[in-house]
């Protein structure tokens, strides 16, 4: 917090976004007592989401705008095409009659504003080639946050209401006697880091580790009969679920994996 | 640079956007206000970019700056604009009025969402204790969600039995306790009850002192954010003024 006893802009921000993203609680806990009692700090952060959440919509609304652009950068190539092509032709038609002919010609073709138009579209053209590619390199090199990214972002970790039930069921362990998990209901890992998953298998059952994403789909199964799973499928950052199941494909455990 | 020239004039058009929306800013003062803060911010664009940290998204960071700099000129220029805010003819004439006031009532009660989003998880709790207190149908969904960990019984939550409020707050105070595992006593729901709606009042009229609301406006934007189309109130409201 600053000197003056309110959040900085950046606090601001952090907390727009967990309003947003409906992750308040996961915010800290100073944080969110003063945003309950300062409402200078509360207009601000109420302020921000709004604004944030104006922009987002309004960047959904932007693909349409980008046809129409590239709709009218097609028609400036195809008019330039023609253009340069009549051009060449009345030219070609013009250089066949005599050379007193082309030079009044070219006397014409400087005056005219069609050849001062094709010029100009070819220039167009060819900038907006060099812009395009331009914009395109840092893309590819240097991903920068995106409101569409961020909005990706945020649906990576939104819960599935069925999954988290199914957590919910299994919060204080697994729900058959003989059988103990020893990893938490929620593992926290970094990108690319090994998830590790343990639990007590005594009778070196065979086991089924199954992972799904956020959605709740399931995206691929694993066989065990050791007392831990080990992976780095998972190094894609987001919320996901998994269960474990004995070989009756009995349900003993389902926990969730956040990937930061 | 932390933004490009076009995407800082889409952000401050919506920054400014915010405030005309809510009768802060007269919408004349559009153009001069966001150039005012595009300005502010191409200045101190060194020491805005010196304080981020990279925690936040950098739009979102941008938009607090932007919306603090908007702020900034508010407080300058609210007294000038006051006048001419204020001088604004009421539209006399039924035409359109009621779409109007219904886009109106539209907007503040999203707004209340928001200001409740605010709370985090308590949110559902506050739901359903301002749902119980003003005695307004209480939606299942805000059972499910703030008492989902728990057996508590809500049978003591029957929103259709007329008890007086000592009655209320002391049924609340056994419903939260048997949730919340704690022992509350309804003197402290009652000062819980009353701080929260006072906070939410001042939001609703927040900012730069928007809104009137007072606590029977209140009431009916929250029974119409919780029964959406009801015209009818389930209570007397008179019970509560």
């Amino acid at each position: 917090m600053l000197k003056n006893g309110h959040l900085s802009d950046e606090e601001i921000a952090l907390y727009a976004e967990a309003v947003i993203a409906k992750k308040v609680d996961e915010m800290d806990e100073s944080i969110r007592t003063h945003i309950l009692e300062c409402n200078e700090c509360a207009d601000k952060v109420l302020a921000v989401t709004e604004i944030h959440e104006d922009f987002l919509d309004s960047e959904n609304n932007t693909p349409v705008k980008t046809i129409a652009l590239r709709k009218s950068y097609w028609l400036q190539i195809a008019a330039s095409i023609i253009l340069i092509f009549g051009a060449g032709l009345i030219v070609f038609q013009i250089k066949k009659v005599n050379k007193n002919t082309i030079q009044q010609f070219a006397d014409i073709v400087d005056s005219t504003t069609v050849s001062v138009d094709s010029t100009n579209l070819i220039q167009n053209k060819d900038k907006h080639i060099a812009q395009k590619k331009q914009d395109a390199v840092p893309k590819v090199n240097q991903p920068e946050k995106t409101p569409q990214t961020v909005h990706k972002n945020l649906l990576a970790y939104a819960e599935d209401a069925n999954m988290e039930k199914l957590v919910d069921r299994f919060k204080n362990g697994a729900l058959r006697g003989s059988f103990s998990i020893d990893s938490q209901s929620t593992i926290e890992i970094k990108q690319n880091q090994e998830l590790v998953l343990e639990w007590n298998n005594e009778n070196k059952e065979l086991l089924i580790i199954e992972f799904f994403n956020n959605s709740g789909e399931k995206l691929f199964e694993e066989e065990t009969s050791d007392h831990n799973f080990k992976t780095k499928k998972l190094s894609t950052p987001g919320l996901y679920y998994w269960k474990l199941l004995n070989e009756d494909f009995d349900l003993l455990f389902c926990g969730k994996i956040i990937v930061q | 640079m932390l933004l490009n020239e076009s995407k800082l004039l889409i952000l401050a058009d919506k920054v400014v956007n915010r405030y005309i929306n809510k009768g802060v800013i007269p919408s004349r003062e559009r153009e001069d206000t966001q150039m005012l803060i595009v300005e502010k911010f191409i200045l101190k664009q060194k020491s805005i970019q010196k304080n981020y940290s990279e925690k936040s998204n950098i739009t979102t960071y941008c938009i607090s700056v932007l919306n603090n700099m908007c702020c900034e000129i508010i407080r300058k220029d609210l007294k000038y604009w006051k006048n001419e805010l204020e001088e604004i003819p009421e539209k006399q004439e039924n035409h359109g009025l009621n779409t109007m006031k219904n886009i109106i009532i539209q907007d503040e009660i999203k707004y209340l969402d928001k200001i409740l989003n605010l709370f985090g998880s308590e949110k559902h709790k506050i739901r359903l204790a301002l749902c119980y207190y003003y005695m307004i149908q209480i939606q299942k969904q805000d059972i499910i969600n703030y008492a989902k960990n728990s057996n508590a019984t809500i049978k003591e939550l029957n929103p259709n039995t007329k008890i007086n409020k000592s009655e209320k707050l002391n049924n609340l105070a056994i419903f939260v306790n048997s949730v919340e595992n704690k022992n509350i006593k309804p003197d402290a729901i009652r000062m819980w009850l009353n701080k929260i709606i006072n906070i939410i009042i001042d939001r609703l009229n927040s900012p730069f002192n928007r809104a009137n609301y007072n606590k029977e406006s209140f009431l009916i934007l929250y029974e119409l954010y919780i029964l959406p189309g009801k015209n009818n109130f389930i209570i007397n409201k008179k019970d509560h003024a």
